[in-house]
């Protein structure tokens, strides 16, 4: 058991491998030959200017995507096959996009227990584990809200919470903070890094804003499908 | 059970959509469950004005319709003397119109016949009926015809172009019989130009297991005649079959359509929510999951309109039986493989309209739905 443990904590949560990955039959190169590694508990940003392949990488980080070559690897496991790359999604990695991408006329706690369903989690266990993340984002009294009733950062605060439910040990975010005022940015961040210490998650975060890159464990900068 | 509720609440938050859904399934089911519980019905009562206390019954062969069957009254005096056999009873079928009904269906039938034995005398008595004697112009009427026509016992009624003299009121357990005219074998051969003959002739048995050797020396002796016994005779009679299959068709077609409204409200849940699809796919939900969610979604459905469609069919057939015009016309018994044929049809009407959503919700690619919807 605490060889298994031993093993899971020195391999690297994220490590991406020679990614590759074009558009519009190979026409439009988004990603050339990328690699990246994260280490465990860490927050990496991910700068660089629209179009530079940001969001695809995290895609394909998060297994919504698949790379045409090269490999990547989420807690060792290699995200070759749909099956895999779904298995990653479900259990190992929490995705928070810019645009929050919740289901509008469904409330906070619907929308945050979807998650729970696709692995057909017990519900009691599911309302317990939303719950305690409602408290811990601060919306605990929201929970029975739609999500078009609340302001853009509670709906982002709700895309964390939903990001969170299974228990992720990683953390993807693709400019969580992009749609947001600057207030509501560094506390949707500051959010953001309570979680990645408390619960021990590594993160990787996409972002335009230098600010916040900056008071990340590592920032990288991403132009023309590669990492600088 | 997340799961089953997530497709609740899908189904709740597009309200108007499942009802127009559901309508289709519902008039699917309406349709099929009354049109073939009224024409098995209709079946069952003439099965019922055929066989009349019988096991058996003889009509010409190779005619398609009982109205043009002619049995000549000499060969069933010589079946009545046949071994095995206790009675033989005539009877000629004929349709005349009158001015309070376009249909009157006129029964010729022997003095002694069970059909008038049996049945409950409202106005006069079988006996005093037969105590009568022929008197060439005396009719009998049921419950419903004696209503229409107005008449009572003692007065004299129109029937097609000639005037008779009501000897007697019945009611049987048949609405065609309650509308109909009983006259008196010759009366009814002459009326209708057909002396001599009947439409049919109905076989009691001494011993019904012995239906099969009856039959055979029947149709040995009269090659013109043809002898079935009661269910094979239901099974075998064309005019029968013409209605079982048509009211089937009905049926089917009707679900046809509510399948195809089932596949027209999926496939707008579908396209209308793709981006939905989407969200669900990136938080973990696999292809398989989200079919499942539109195939559930259109269970629901299915099952909302079996549930609303039968309660609606009772209702429409209950409210068929009691209106005056059709009283006794309609047998409202629901047949419970009826049923369970509308369920089934309708759960399949519901799988297959989703069939093709749910294929193009599987094939939604969650990265592009999300750029670009």
């Amino acid at each position: 058991m605490l060889c298994v443990l031993n093993k899971k904590m020195t391999v690297d949560p994220i490590n991406v491998s020679n990614v590759t990955k074009s558009f519009d039959g190979g026409k439009v190169s988004v990603l050339r030959d990328v690699s990246l590694r994260v280490v465990r508990g860490k927050l990496v940003s991910l700068c660089g200017p629209s179009g530079c392949g940001k969001s695809t990488l995290l895609q394909i980080i998060a297994g919504i995507e698949g790379a045409d070559t090269g490999q990547v690897f989420v807690e060792g496991v290699s995200l070759e096959n749909e099956a895999k790359r779904l298995h990653a999604l479900r259990h190992k990695i929490g995705f928070i996009f810019q645009l929050h991408n919740l289901i509008a006329d469904l409330t906070m706690e619907e929308n945050c227990l979807i998650p729970s369903i696709a692995i057909g989690k017990d519900r009691g266990e599911a309302l317990d584990r939303f719950h305690e993340l409602a408290n811990r984002i601060g919306l605990e009294k929201r929970t029975r809200h739609r999500i078009q009733d609340l302001s853009g950062g509670e709906r982002q605060r709700v895309a964390i919470c939903r990001a969170l439910m299974n228990r992720p040990s990683i953390i993807v975010a693709d400019e969580p903070t992009g749609a947001l005022d600057q207030k509501t940015s560094w506390s949707v961040f500051g959010l953001l890094c309570d979680l990645v210490v408390s619960d021990q998650v590594t993160m990787i975060m996409a972002t335009h804003d230098q600010n916040l890159a900056k008071s990340s464990d590592r920032m990288l900068s991403m132009r023309d499908g590669v990492i600088e | 059970m997340q799961f089953v509720q997530l497709a609740i609440l899908n189904l709740r938050r597009h309200l108007i959509r499942t009802l127009i859904g559901g309508a289709g399934i519902t008039f699917g089911v309406i349709a099929m469950l009354c049109v073939v519980t009224i024409l098995q019905g209709a079946v069952r009562m003439f099965e019922r004005i055929l066989s009349s206390d019988s096991e058996m019954i003889i009509f010409e062969r190779n005619v398609s319709d009982l109205f043009f069957s002619n049995v000549p009254e000499d060969s069933i005096r010589e079946i009545n003397q046949l071994e095995g056999i206790a009675r033989v009873e005539p009877a000629l079928f004929g349709i005349v119109s009158s001015e309070e009904s376009p249909v009157v269906t006129c029964f010729g039938i022997s003095r002694q016949s069970t059909r008038l034995s049996q049945a409950t005398w409202l106005e006069g008595s079988h006996q005093q009926f037969l105590d009568q004697g022929d008197q060439g112009n005396q009719v009998v009427l049921g419950k419903r015809a004696a209503n229409f026509m107005e008449a009572t016992m003692g007065e004299e009624v129109v029937v097609g172009h000639q005037r008779f003299r009501v000897a007697g009121i019945i009611e049987t357990k048949n609405g065609f019989e309650d509308g109909g005219v009983f006259m008196p074998l010759a009366v009814c051969q002459k009326y209708f130009h057909k002396e001599g003959v009947a439409s049919v002739a109905t076989v009691k048995l001494l011993d019904k297991s012995r239906a099969s050797e009856v039959k055979r020396i029947i149709e040995a002796q009269f090659p013109n005649l043809i002898a079935l016994e009661n269910e094979e005779f239901s099974q075998n009679y064309s005019q029968f079959r013409i209605l079982k299959i048509t009211s089937w068709l009905v049926g089917g077609i009707a679900f046809l359509l509510g399948g195809l409204s089932v596949a027209n409200t999926m496939i707008l849940a579908v396209f209308g929510r793709i981006r939905e699809i989407a969200i669900l796919r990136v938080n973990g939900f696999s292809r398989q999951q989200v079919a499942g969610l539109i195939f559930g979604e259109s269970l629901l459905v299915a099952l909302m309109g079996v549930l609303v469609g039968t309660f609606l069919s009772v209702g429409a057939l209950h409210l068929l039986k009691s209106l005056p015009t059709l009283q006794g016309y309609i047998d409202t018994r629901l047949d419970p493989l009826l049923l369970l044929a509308a369920m089934g049809m309708a759960f399949v009407t519901g799988l297959a309209g989703a069939l093709y959503p749910a294929y193009y919700a599987m094939k939604i690619r969650p990265a592009d739905a999300l750029r670009f919807e």
